[in-house]
Parts: structure tokens; C-alpha cells; sequence
């Protein structure tokens, strides 16, 4: 199942007349544009994405330095799993699995390539 | 001329194979026309040497056959390949059934975008062009003679570009068009550019050199770059970070060569060779990542540079007030533009960039007004500590996503705003129309009535007219009465008169006919547009209702969805605490052994004071007997001066003997009491000592493996620890039981305030053999000691980088006991060595009674 531009619309960090006002007017935007739009909202999820997993490694380091604890190895790949089912819910796609694993193949497409 | 004409007449028919031997045998490649003409003639030369005369036919397959090899020729320079080569690929071709050139998604849109934007180019124009792609593979073929590069090695591409460039020549020397497109002219382009960095690249990677050294032809693009260059150390800076976090390696470890002067992951491109990078990003393909974006930064300065120097300029600037130079780059650029071009993914991530650094400076000031903390002190971003910064790069980042997202979206919605404006004007004409076309059917319907009133007239008057007519001409046939007929004609054309004063003359009824018909055509287009205006509306209260039902369903799924991922995110939580009231449930059952083992040894050191007080009393009591007895010898001694000489003898002896009893008891209980003391602290100082020592080396050197092994050898009591953890409050038991520890404690405290400094400084100094009054005096600089170990990232937090320490050492004792590998570098026990010692029972030395 894909995700709908209306999806990505709704989940991107848009402003609220900009993200009404393009919802509004979905069926009327050219094939261009959609395209446009919709590879637009996936690479700046892509951004997103990668920024909240590095804010989150950051926060694991510092909770590791200022308590002491030892790392399991398993605790980046455990944020990892859960940044994907959140910005699955925020798609509105975290019905399935089918749509967790398509939300997870489009974020991956779409990281920024540093 | 008749000779040669004869002598070419004389020939055999050509072997192709002999003549392609003989080309390839020149250097290879593609040949031109006339080249080939001498090679076809030398190769009939030889065959012949000059022979036999030749027949018509023999002519004719010698034109067939020179035809070919023109067409063969043309296609080869066009492919920049061999004429053999285009032989084989035809025949697959021609076995394959298909062909044809593929195209780029971006190429093709290119054109379509070409084709909108109707870009004219003059014949002038179209002359500079060529001129100047001609000097441009000029420029190019010297530049690679300077690099000693072989005619083979020139890439198909450009070999492609330079056949173009002659075919742009030939058709303006027929005076034809020489360009079929404005996509043809920047296609030409992006593929010259495009193949020539790429190349470039390649050059530099395969003789070993730093790029830079191909200044001839990357330098036209330097002074373009310069400043965005800049940008590339922050680029540098994150590739840094990325690879920090994937590794999970410290920053000591990152190659000195990357290291700027004074702050972390500062890299200057002119300084270092740029393949060291290469580590970092593998994956970029087949540059790095930083060179990608160099390559980028170079192409889009060179590709500005060629169309300034097409259209004639001097320079850039020159350039850039001229419309045609900015749509023909903003034509290229589009291409390069295309998510399916390395380069235009490359370009974004670098828009993305500039957004967020500008982002940044943006964040910081207004973080530094709101007086945050950690931004307290701080003049510019690179005063806050690294993972400061690094989270307002974060910041920053998503604050760029969003502004280039609401920049598109407000885009698109004032392209759609725009065009809803010309609807909605298109639609009030069309209402306008509309109401015009029912007044005027209206007035056709008023006008049709009178015209069909004043048709009835006519039409009576008409029929009255040919009666009256019948009758005059056959009452004048038959009575000849001129005057009445002549008075019945004055009638008529009384009548005549009348009707033309009421207007209605045949013409004007041909007018309003005319009008009639107009009109009826009107309505019938009006007509057909309400015909397909209702089927418009028919069809979108189709698409409603379907818009309506995705809705519906939409809704439903929105209202199920975040339920079923709060469950499973739940469910992840719920996981997550399992783990940890394991590894709590874990590390209590440790500390309840502790405490129990430590309970136990109170018990046993109170037992232990008990008696010592015991004995203490007891020699007390043999102290105060001695001095009696003493006393009593005293007083007897003094009566054996005036009595019995022989009885005293006989008592002095029997106190004697008493008083050495007594010494060797008092002796005994002496020894017992220092037993008892030594007891009481440590058995054996130097136990203790070895024992640091044995946990010192061990965690020093990493080698987990020989924990047993030392502390086998060493005289210590040992505690068998093969099924059990060594916790950390061991490890600082381990230390304050030190002879260091009770000898220095006082001046440790103050100058130590947090223990596990201590620790630290000790597992730091002690294989060093420094003293611990040596330790003291470098306390001072405890941030400098560590910074050395564990980097920057530590050296702002004193506790926090004991504890760090801390963390490391029991992570590897405890991993070595598990027969697990370390999870940190270079901590990393092999996975050999771990399990040599789980099959061993594991023996660690301990101070026999803490």
C-alpha cells in the first residue's frame, strides 16, 4: 500500500494555512506538481528522520556519560525501530506492517546521503 | 588524373577486414572520411600492387563498399568507438530486434521543458556556439596531452561531444539549422561537463594525484567556489561526526590528518589529500562524499563559464546581465536539478546546508538572548561544547526542512492561486456569455415572432398580390381594360409602399434571417457547453462522493491507527522495562551476595575485636600478676638479705621461673594481638598491592585474558568469581581497602572530592609506578589527564568522565567474566580469548578481609 500525498501533506512540518490550503486544493495541483511535492516531503522526512535519530544517539552518549551505564549494543537499533513506528503513526500508515515496511523502504531511499 | 583514375579502376574489390586492420593498426579509433579514403586506397595498393584493370561492377561495389564504411565511420565518431565495434553492435542489434538510444528521465524533461520555454536561438548565436565548443574540445584534447593520456583513453562521451561539435560545423557550412533544439545545445553541454569532471575525477584517482593538479581544467571554476568552499569544512566536520556515531569510536581515534589545529573535525580541503576522506563514505560511489560535492560546486562554476563563453562573454559577470545566458543555466540547471542526477541530489543536500548554517546563526542568537545555559559565556557557535553544537545543528536542520517545505508549498499554492484566478475570471465570463446569449435569445425569440408576423403578411399580401395580378391580366385579356389594370397595379404598389414604410424590404428579412441563423448557432454551442458542463458537474459529484468515501474510510483508519501504534509502542515500553527490572533484579541479587559476604565479615571482625579485647584484658591481668610478682620478689629478696640463705635460694628460683612463664605468655599474647591487628585491616599489605596491580594491568592493557593468569601467580587469596559479577562498589572497596587509601585518605578527600577520581587517577598512575604523592601533585589538572584518554568530548565534565571511566572498566571485567566482547573501542575483547577464559574458572584477587 502507498502512502497518499495527502499523507505526506498532513505528517511534513508545514504551516497550518500552507498545509490547509494544499490539502484544499490536492485534486486540482497538476501531475508535476504532485511529484514535485510528494519527493519534496520525502526527503525533508528523510532530513527529519536522521536529525531525530542523531538527537537521539546524542541523548543515549550523554545519559551513558552522566550515569555511567554500559551500553548493551542494542539500544541504537531499539531507537532506531521505534523512530520508524512514530513517523509511520505520524503518516498515518502504522496500520500493518505492509505500511510500517513502506514507510521504512521510502525513509531509507530518502536519508540524506552524509 | 586519367592514370589514377585507371589505376583506381584496376583494383580488386576491398577486403574490410584487411582496411579495419589497417586503421586500427594507425592508432585506433575513429577515422575521418578522407583518412579512410588513403586507408582504403594504400589497403587496395598493397593488395594489388597496382594490377589488373578493374570492371563497372567492381566500381560499383567499391562505391557500395565506401559507402558503407562512411556510414560506418560517421556512426563510429558519433559513438566515439571502432568501426568494429559498431559492426558487432549492429549485428546484436539486428539479433536483438531493438535499439535505440536510452535517455535520461531528466534529459527527456529537459527537452519538454526546452520546447515550452520556445528558446529561440539566432544563427549568430548558433555560430558562436559552435565556434566556442570547437576551442572548447580544443581546450580539452590539450589538456589531456598534458596529462599524457593515450587517444584510446578518451572517454566515449566526450569523443560523442566532439563528433556533435563537427556536425554543428557541417550544417552550418550547408547554411542549415544547426541546432534542432535548445535541449540539443545544453544536453551538448551537460554531457561535455558532466564527462569531463567525471574524468577528471578518474585521472586523479588512477595516476594518484590531488585533483587540484589538473588546474587546466579546474581552475576556471576556483574563484566561483572559494566561498562555498568554506562551506565544505563544516561539510568535512560533519563527515566526521557521521563516522564517529556509526563507529561509536572516540575522537582520539579519528586519523591526525583529519584533525585541524585547534577545533574537532575542522578539515581543510587545501591542506589534505582528499581520498583520506574516503573512509567516511564508501557508499557515496564513486567519489567521496566531500568530493562530491567539490565535483558539484566545480561543474555548476564551469557550466556558467561555458555558456558565457558561448554566448561570447568575457566573464561570468558580463554574463549574468544577459537573459539568454540565465535560461540556458537555469535550463541546464534544471536538469541538474533531477532527483535521478547524482549531482542534483548533491546540490539539494547542499541547499539543505546553507539553510541550516544560516538556521544555526539564527538559533543560536535568539538561544543566547533567551539565556540559555549552556549557551551562557558563549560568543560564537563554535565556543559551546560539541554536543551543544551538535544539537543546534539538529535544530537548525529541521528548522531549514521546514522553511524549504513551506517555501514549496507557498509556491505551488500562489501557481494554484493564480490559475484559480483566471478560472474564476474565465467563469465569470463564461457567465457573463451566458446571460448575454439568454437576453439575446430572448430578443431572437421577439425578433423571430415579429419577423414570422411580418413573413405571415408578406406572405398575404403576396397571395393578394398574384390574385389581383391573375385577375388584371385575365380581365385585361379578357375585357382589355388597361386603365383598371393599370389602377390595380397603382393598388399594388401602394401596398408595396406601405410595407416598405413598416421596413420590411427582402433585405431586411435576409438580414434578420442572417441574424436568425447566428443566433441558432449561438444556442446550439451554448447548448452543447451546458451539455458538457453538465456532465462536468455529474463527474465531479462522482469524484465527491469518491473524495467523500476516502474520507470516510481515512477517518476511520485515523481513529484506529494511532490506538494500534500507541499498543505497539506499548508494547516496545513494556519491553524495554522487562529488560531493565531483569538487569535491576540482576544487579540486587549481586548486591544482597555483597551484603550477605559482607555481613558475614562483620561478624566476623566483631568476633575478631572480641577477642582481641579479650586478650587485651588478659595481658593486662598477666601485666598487673607480673608486677606483683614482682613486687613479692622484691620484698623476698629483701628478706633472703636477712634470712635463711638456702630457702631463698629456693623461692628466688621458683620466681624466676614464674616471671619467665609470664614473659613468654606476655610475649604469646603479643604476637597474638599484632596477628589480631594486621588481621583486622588487610591480611597481607602486600596482597592488597598486587592485587591493584593485577586489576591495574589488566584494564591498562585491555588483555582480559590475564586476569587469571596474574593472579594465579600471585600470592594472594583468591575468590572464585567464575559465577559472579565484579560490581563497582568491589572494584572501590578494592581501593579504599589500599594501604595508598588509609595512608593518604585525609589529603585524597580534600583534594578528590569525588571518589571515583580516585579510582581513576589510581588505575591511571599505579602501572606507571608513579607514587601517590605524585598523583597529588598532578591532580590539579585531572581534565588534562583524561582529556589525553578519552578525548575532547569528556574533558568539559570531570565526574562525568570518571564515571565514563568507571562504566569501561567494569564493562570489560564483567564482559571478560561473560565471555562477551566489549561494546567499546578499543576495549574490544577477541572473541578467542573470552572464551578461553569462560571455559577457566576465573580468579581475581581480593584483600582477604575487607
Amino acid at each position: 500500500m502507498t502512502i497518499t500525498l495527502k499523507q505526506l501533506i498532513r505528517a511534513c512540518p508545514f504551516k497550518d494555512d500552507i498545509k490547509n490550503g494544499l490539502l484544499g486544493k490536492l485534486e486540482t495541483l497538476s501531475d508535476d506538481e504532485k511529484i514535485r511535492l510528494s519527493v519534496a516531503c520525502w526527503q525533508s522526512l528523510g532530513q527529519l528522520f536522521k536529525n531525530e535519530l542523531d538527537r537521539r544517539r546524542l541523548n543515549l552518549l550523554e545519559e551513558m556519560e552522566k550515569t555511567g551505564k554500559t551500553p548493551t549494543g542494542g539500544e541504537m537499533a531499539e531507537a532506531e525501530a521505534r523512530l520508524y513506528l512514530e513517523f509511520a503513526q505520524k503518516l498515518e500508515a502504522a496500520k500493518t506492517e505492509e505500511q510500517i515496511e513502506e514507510v521504512k523502504k521510502q525513509l531509507k531511499e530518502h536519508l540524506p546521503q552524509n | 588524373m586519367v592514370a589514377e583514375q585507371t589505376a583506381i579502376s584496376e583494383r580488386k574489390p576491398i577486403d574490410l577486414a584487411t582496411v579495419a586492420g589497417t586503421v586500427n593498426a594507425q592508432g585506433g579509433g575513429p577515422q575521418t572520411l578522407e583518412e579512410l579514403r588513403v586507408a582504403v586506397d594504400k589497403t587496395i595498393d598493397v593488395d594489388q600492387g597496382g594490377g589488373a584493370a578493374g570492371q563497372p561492377d567492381e566500381e560499383a561495389k567499391k562505391a557500395a563498399a565506401l559507402a558503407e564504411w562512411q556510414r560506418l565511420s560517421d556512426k563510429a565518431v558519433k559513438l566515439g568507438t571502432t568501426i568494429d565495434a559498431v559492426k558487432e553492435m549492429e549485428e546484436k542489434e539486428r539479433l536483438k530486434g531493438a535499439g535505440g538510444k536510452e535517455k535520461g528521465v531528466w534529459r527527456s524533461e529537459l527537452a519538454s521543458t526546452a520546447e515550452r520555454e520556445k528558446l529561440v536561438i539566432e544563427k549568430d548565436t548558433q555560430t558562436q556556439i559552435t565556434e566556442r565548443l570547437e576551442e572548447y574540445v580544443r581546450w580539452w584534447r590539450q589538456a589531456q596531452i598534458h596529462d599524457g593520456l593515450e587517444d584510446q583513453e578518451l572517454p566515449v562521451k566526450l569523443r560523442y561531444v566532439e563528433a556533435m561539435t563537427k556536425r554543428f560545423r557541417d550544417r552550418m557550412e550547408k547554411e542549415t539549422d544547426i541546432f534542432q533544439s535548445a535541449e540539443e545545445v545544453v544536453a551538448t553541454l551537460i554531457t561535455l561537463e558532466d564527462e569531463l569532471y567525471r574524468q577528471a575525477y578518474a585521472w586523479a584517482k588512477q595516476f594518484k594525484v590531488n585533483p587540484g593538479s589538473l588546474k587546466e581544467l579546474l581552475d576556471v571554476t576556483d574563484k566561483l567556489t572559494r566561498e562555498r568552499r568554506k562551506g565544505l569544512l563544516i561539510q568535512g566536520e560533519e563527515a566526521v561526526w557521521s563516522w564517529l556515531s556509526k563507529t561509536g569510536a572516540k575522537f582520539s581515534e579519528i586519523p591526525s590528518k583529519l584533525w585541524g589545529r585547534e577545533k574537532l573535525g575542522r578539515i581543510d580541503l587545501e591542506e589534505i589529500d582528499i581520498s583520506v576522506l574516503d573512509p567516511f563514505i564508501e557508499e557515496s560511489g564513486f567519489l567521496t562524499r566531500s568530493g562530491q560535492v567539490e565535483y558539484f560546486l566545480r561543474l555548476e562554476g564551469l557550466r556558467g563559464e561555458i555558456i558565457a563563453k558561448i554566448l561570447g562573454k568575457a566573464n561570468l559577470g558580463a554574463a549574468l546581465e544577459d537573459k539568454e545566458f540565465l535560461r540556458l543555466l537555469e535550463l541546464s540547471s534544471a536538469a541538474f536539478d533531477d532527483a535521478s542526477n547524482p549531482i542534483g541530489t548533491a546540490k539539494n543536500e547542499l541547499r539543505h546546508h546553507n539553510a541550516t548554517v544560516g538556521a544555526e546563526r539564527r538559533l543560536f542568537n535568539q538561544r543566547k538572548a533567551a539565556g540559555w545555559e549552556s549557551y551562557r559565556g558563549a560568543e560564537s557557535i563554535t565556543d559551546l561544547s560539541p554536543i551543544e553544537r551538535r544539537r543546534l545543528h539538529l535544530d537548525a536542520s529541521d528548522e531549514a526542512v521546514a522553511e524549504s517545505l513551506n517555501n514549496l508549498g507557498s509556491q505551488v499554492l500562489e501557481r494554484e492561486t493564480l490559475s484559480g484566478s483566471t478560472a474564476g475570471t474565465l467563469t465569470g465570463k463564461a457567465s457573463e456569455i451566458r446571460t448575454k446569449g439568454r437576453a439575446t435569445e430572448g430578443q431572437i425569440k421577439v425578433k423571430g415572432e415579429e419577423i414570422e408576423e411580418a413573413g405571415g403578411e408578406i406572405a398575404e399580401i403576396e397571395g393578394r398580390r398574384a390574385t389581383l395580378r391573375g385577375r388584371l391580366y385575365g380581365k385585361g385579356d379578357k375585357i382589355g381594360l388597361e386603365e383598371e389594370r393599370a389602377k390595380k397595379d397603382r393598388e399594388v404598389e401602394g401596398k408595396w409602399r406601405k410595407l416598405q414604410a413598416r421596413n420590411y424590404t427582402d433585405e431586411k428579412i435576409e438580414d434578420l434571417n442572417g441574424l436568425i441563423d447566428n443566433a441558432e448557432t449561438r444556442i446550439e454551442t451554448l447548448s452543447e457547453n451546458r451539455d458538457n458542463a453538465r456532465i462536468d458537474e455529474k463527474k465531479l459529484d462522482q469524484e465527491l462522493e469518491k473524495l467523500r468515501r476516502r474520507l470516510g474510510k481515512a477517518k476511520e483508519e485515523k481513529d484506529r491507527s494511532p490506538i494500534e501504534g500507541e499498543i505497539a509502542a506499548l508494547e516496545i515500553q513494556l519491553e524495554g522495562k522487562k529488560e531493565t527490572i531483569a538487569s535491576l533484579t540482576k544487579e540486587i541479587d549481586s548486591l544482597t551476595r555483597d551484603s550477605t559476604a559482607y555481613k558475614t565479615k562483620i561478624t566476623e571482625i566483631r568476633k575478631e575485636i572480641g577477642e582481641y579485647e579479650q586478650a587485651e584484658g588478659e595481658l593486662e591481668k598477666i601485666n598487673e600478676e607480673i608486677v606483683k610478682i614482682e613486687e613479692e620478689l622484691k620484698g623476698k629478696k629483701e628478706k633472703v638479705k636477712t634470712g635463711d640463705k638456702t630457702k631463698t635460694k629456693v623461692v628466688k628460683k621458683g620466681l624466676e621461673s614464674e616471671l619467665r612463664t609470664a614473659k613468654s605468655e606476655k610475649k604469646r599474647l603479643e604476637g597474638q594481638l599484632i596477628q589480631m591487628r594486621e588481621g583486622t585491616i588487610s591480611k597481607d599489605e602486600e596482597q592488597k598491592a598486587q592485587a591493584l596491580e593485577a586489576l591495574a594491568v589488566i584494564c591498562e592493557e585491555g588483555e582480559i585474558s590475564r586476569i587469571s593468569e596474574t593472579v594465579r601467580t600471585g600470592k594472594v587469596s583468591l575468590k572464585d568469581l567464575s559465577d559472579s559479577t565484579v560490581g563497582r562498589l568491589t572494584l572501590l572497596e578494592l581501593i579504599y581497602g589500599s594501604a595508598y587509601y588509609a595512608e593518604h585518605k585525609a589529603v585524597i578527600d580534600e583534594v578528590f572530592s569525588d571518589r571515583n577520581i580516585l579510582l581513576c587517577l589510581i588505575h591511571f598512575y599505579r602501572p606507571k609506578g608513579i607514587s601517590i604523592e605524585e598523583v597529588e601533585k598532578e591532580g590539579a589538572d585531572v581534565s588534562g589527564l583524561l582529556k589525553r584518554h578519552q578525548g575532547e568530548i569528556l574533558a568539559h565534565s570531570r565526574p562525568e568522565a570518571a564515571e565514563f571511566i568507571i562504566g569501561l572498566l567494569e564493562h570489560r571485567i564483567m564482559a571478560g567474566i561473560r565471555g562477551e566482547p566489549s561494546d567499546y573501542q578499543p576495549f574490544v575483547v577477541r572473541r578467542e580469548e573470552a572464551k578461553i577464559i569462560h571455559r577457566k574458572p576465573i580468579t581475581v584477587a581480593l584483600p582477604g578481609n575487607i
